[in-house]
Order: C-alpha cells, then structure tokens, then sequence
C-alpha cells in the first residue's frame, strides 16, 4: 500500500536525502531521526562546535558505506561486473592471440603461453615418473618381504598429478 | 571570545559561516584563517611525510632464509632471548599477500611475540609466482613446499612437531595440511581462518556466485590471477574506507610522525599485492567459495578429501569482530569439525589486518594466545 503523505521519490534523490539527513542529524547530536523537532539553541551550540564536523562526516561515511555495500549486492552490480570481466577477459584473449600469430613467428620466439605448455607437460611428466617409481618401490617392497620375510616398508604410490585444464 | 576552533580539530565552515542567529562574516573570516594557518601546517609537514614514506620498511626482524624452492622460501628468525620452548613454531601466510604483515613494525609484530615468549619461529614466504607457478596446484603447495618446510625444520631443530599459525587462507591451508600429517602437528593455532563458506554475509561470496562469476573461464583465460584483480577486490569490499576516509584521517595526521612511520608500513604492505597460481585460485574458489566442501569433507587436494576431523591437536581459534574478509561466522564453524578435545576460540575488536598489527590485537590477544601454546609445549631440555 503506498504511502499517501509521503510522494515517492527516486532512488538517487532518496539517496542523497537520507545521506545528508543523517550527516545533518549527527551534526546536531540528536538521536539521528530526520524531519525530528528539536530545541533551536540547543542545536545550534552543538552545530557550532568543531566536534559536530567530525559526528558529521563519520555519520555521511557511514551512510555512503551502507548503502556502497547494499549497491554492491544487487544484480544489477553482479551484472555489470560478469560484464567487465567478460571484456577484460575477452581482451586478453585477442592479446595472447596477436601475440601468439605475429609476434612469436616474427621474432622466432617463444611465448609465455609456450613455456606454460612446456613446463605444465614437465610438470606432468615428472607426475607420472614419480607415480611409476612408487609402484616400482611398492613392488620391490612386495619381493622383498616376500623373500626375507618381514613387513612391507614401501609407502603407498602418489595419487597422480591432475590436469590444469578445465575441469 | 573567539569562535575560532583550535586547528588541530576539523574545521567546520557551515557552523562559522551560518549559525542560526544568521551569517556573521567575522567569523567565518576567523575560522578560514584557522583553516589556512592549518593547511600550511600540513604543508610544511611535506618533508617528514616523504622521509616516512622513503624510510618504510618490509618486515621489522631479521632472519636468515634457510631452504629455497624458487620462488618459495623458509626464513627462521633470530630473536634475541633464549629458546624456553623445544617445539618450534611455523607460520603459514595467505598466498595472496606477502607475509612481512606479521612482522610489520617492532611493536606491531606478532613474530616477535612468539619470539619474546621463548619459541624458535619460522616462516613460509610463498614468493612471487613466476608464469611457470601458474599450473602449480593447493597439492604442489601444501603436500609440496609446506610439508618440506615442515620436514627441513624438523631435522634442523631435532623436533618431532611443529606449531602451526596459519593466517587467513594460509590457516585454511594449515587446517588441511594439520589433517593430512596429524603426527607432525602439535598446536593449531587459525588466524580469521575460513573453514565454512555457507553464509551469505560476506560480499565476497557474493561476488564469487557461479551465476556471476565463471572461475574456470578467469583461471583458463589468465593463468596467474593478476595481483590488481586481487588487490582491488579487496579495497573494493570496503570502498569508502579504503577510498575516502583512510586519505582524510592522513591529512588529518600527516603531522604526526609516528603515525606517518605506521601509516607507511601499511601502505607498503598493502600495496604489495602479488598474482596467485591459477590452480590454486580456481580450488579455493570452485571448492571454496562455490561449493563449501571443506566441511563437507570433500575438498580434493591431491587426490585426496580433507577430513578435518582427522586433527585431534589442540586448537586455538583467533577472529576478529569486524573483519570484513574473513567473517567470524566463517571460521568459528571449525569446533564442529575438528577432532580436537582442547579446542579455544579467542576474539577481539579489530578488522581482518587488525589482528595482526592491532594496538589492541597485541595488547590483548596475542599475550594470551603465546601463552595458550607455551602452556601445550615442551620445555627444552637443559643438560
């Protein structure tokens, strides 16, 4: 049901109404209840006071905070900032693209997208080698205990490297 | 009388310029003369401010780096007084900052406290990632570097256990390792450690929404998480704080030279943000973030799932009320899991850096958190 004494007014307008009502209200040490009647000498010594410039600012920071918060909940925020990352993502795309087509065969060198690959494929390698040698160990450790008679010493064989791809 | 205000308090120009009995240009006059005479106080301060900024610092203790992995490194500190405490203590940092915050001033260190109370400390310096770290996996660092570091501190001290402080992700990152090598871990201590993920509250979490956000897309496209991303996500969580008011309350006391020397210090700190492993940022998210599968029991790494109820040391949980990053609600969850018996929560009044560079951090929390751990140690031997 809407408010009949009170008209509707637009978000940026509410916003800044309530910000500097309630820098106002802080200002004049009241409660911090806008629109409140207040007793006028009373206001203005604490208005005059240099303390009030500091109750003030802190009160106006704080609204901005709130309502930077709440903003930065919305959809509309989520929204824009998937949008910009989109683009900036996009934009790095192209970049390692050019690079990769012209730069890398015009100056016969390699990229830092190339040595990503090399190193993720040594990386995998060194993975696999070490998982080999543990099965090796675990099966010398078998033959061992087998002949000789006393327990397994071998530790069990590594959960193999996984992929930086997407997963 | 003068309606003057003394410049060393805001100056508010409405109150000189229109007070309710109406505009009095002699004092309006007055107060933007004051304002004046201050401004150029702040102005002749210039050249202590620039000497502060010249004179900051990374890190307050000195150290000796004793193991290196490029670009990781295992730093020891050499405290002054004798060692009263056989196991030794290892911090494990976030690996989206650099570690130097936990010993960023000599009165604003907590490395210090832990040497001050008689511990032989250590530190894992994570390093700047290099293109070739950018595959590197939560498994490469955690069962990799860490558990090393753990090793190589173990045969240079003769101990059995560590003591592990993980700050942030790097508690998180301890909470797992404490789960996987339980035998090597004596005390737990989390600082604004996230275990839980499954509130809300945080804008982080938010903005990490799988609806929103497409980690693998971000991970596949950069490799390295570039360390702007980073750095302004967080100084986007609190906009108007880290964009207005920290520059205000600067000009407020940039005649103050020991603010100027702490302000510095953190502006160092908090501009040395570094790129993370796209691996590693992707698990954190994904499993993290996304999933909340830590306690779940189901948060891969390596192959394996971390139980947290696997660690049965005792455990020292530190949050700070108004941490933004890290809320309390995310950490405190961790009784639940763990296997522990002697399990502590302690909390204070501060912010997620707060806790570790606080006024009131090391006045109130840390002497008692190095006391919780010198109370579960083992005294040295004397022969």
């Amino acid at each position: 049901m809407s408010d009949q004494t009170t008209p509707p007014v637009d978000p940026i307008t509410g916003f800044w109404r309530d910000v500097w009502a309630r820098s106002a209200a802080a200002g004049a040490n009241t409660p911090g209840i806008p629109g409140m009647p207040m007793d006028p000498s009373a206001a203005a010594q604490a208005f005059m006071s240099p303390e009030a410039m500091k109750r003030m600012q802190a009160a106006f920071y704080d609204a901005m905070a709130q309502y930077a918060e709440q903003y930065m909940r919305t959809p509309q925020f989520l929204e824009s900032m998937k949008k910009s990352m989109d683009q900036a993502m996009q934009l790095r795309q192209q970049m390692d693209g050019f690079l990769k087509s012209n730069m890398a065969s015009a100056f016969e060198s390699a990229t830092g997208g190339s040595h990503a690959e090399i190193l993720g494929a040594i990386r995998q390698s060194t993975a696999q080698l070490q998982s080999q040698i543990a099965k090796i160990d675990a099966r010398v450790s078998d033959l061992e205990s087998a002949v000789t008679g006393k327990p397994k010493t071998a530790k069990p064989a590594p959960a193999p490297a996984k992929k930086s791809a997407k997963r | 009388m003068s309606q003057t205000p003394p410049t060393s308090q805001p100056f508010n120009p409405f109150a000189q310029a229109f007070p309710w009995g109406g505009f009095d240009p002699a004092a309006a006059s007055k107060a933007w003369q004051a304002e004046m005479e201050n401004f150029s106080k702040k102005l002749g301060a210039m050249p202590k401010v620039l000497e502060a900024a010249m004179k900051a610092k990374k890190g307050a203790t000195p150290y000796e780096v004793v193991m290196t992995e490029a670009p990781v490194r295992l730093v020891r500190y050499q405290g002054k007084g004798d060692k009263r405490h056989a196991t030794p203590v290892l911090f494990v940092f976030a690996m989206v900052n650099r570690p130097y915050v936990l010993d960023l001033l000599p009165n604003k260190s907590v490395v210090r406290q832990f040497l001050n109370a008689g511990f032989d400390v250590y530190m894992i310096d994570w390093g700047i990632p290099t293109p070739s770290d950018a595959t590197k996996t939560l498994s490469d660092y955690i069962e990799g570097h860490l558990h090393r570091a753990v090793e190589r501190i173990l045969a240079d001290t003769g101990s059995e256990q560590v003591n592990l402080i993980g700050y942030c992700m790097g508690g998180t990152m301890s909470a797992m390792y404490a789960s996987m090598h339980q035998e090597l871990v004596k005390n737990l201590i989390l600082m604004a450690a996230p275990i839980d993920w499954s509130s809300r509250d945080s804008l982080l979490l938010n903005w990490t929404d799988p609806k929103y956000f497409d980690v693998d897309a971000v991970v596949d496209t950069f490799g390295l998480i570039p360390p702007q991303f980073l750095g302004n996500s967080f100084a986007m969580l609190k906009p108007v704080a880290n964009y207005f008011q920290k520059w205000q309350g600067f000009y407020e006391k940039m005649d103050d030279e020991k603010f100027l020397e702490d302000f510095f210090a953190m502006e160092v700190w908090s501009n040395d943000n570094i790129p993370i492993s796209g691996e590693v940022y992707r698990d954190f998210v994904k499993y993290g973030f996304q999933q909340n599968r830590l306690v779940q029991g189901t948060f891969p790494v390596g192959g394996k799932k971390i139980n947290l109820g696997n660690i049965t040391c005792p455990v020292l949980s530190l949050t700070a009320e108004a941490d933004h990053l890290v809320l309390p609600c995310q950490s405190t969850p961790l009784k639940e899991h763990v296997g522990s018996t002697d399990y502590t929560e302690m909390s204070v009044k501060a912010g997620h850096i707060g806790l570790s560079v606080g006024s009131r951090a090391h006045k109130e929390i840390w002497p008692k958190a190095t006391a919780w751990m010198a109370e579960r140690s083992e005294p040295v031997e004397t022969e």
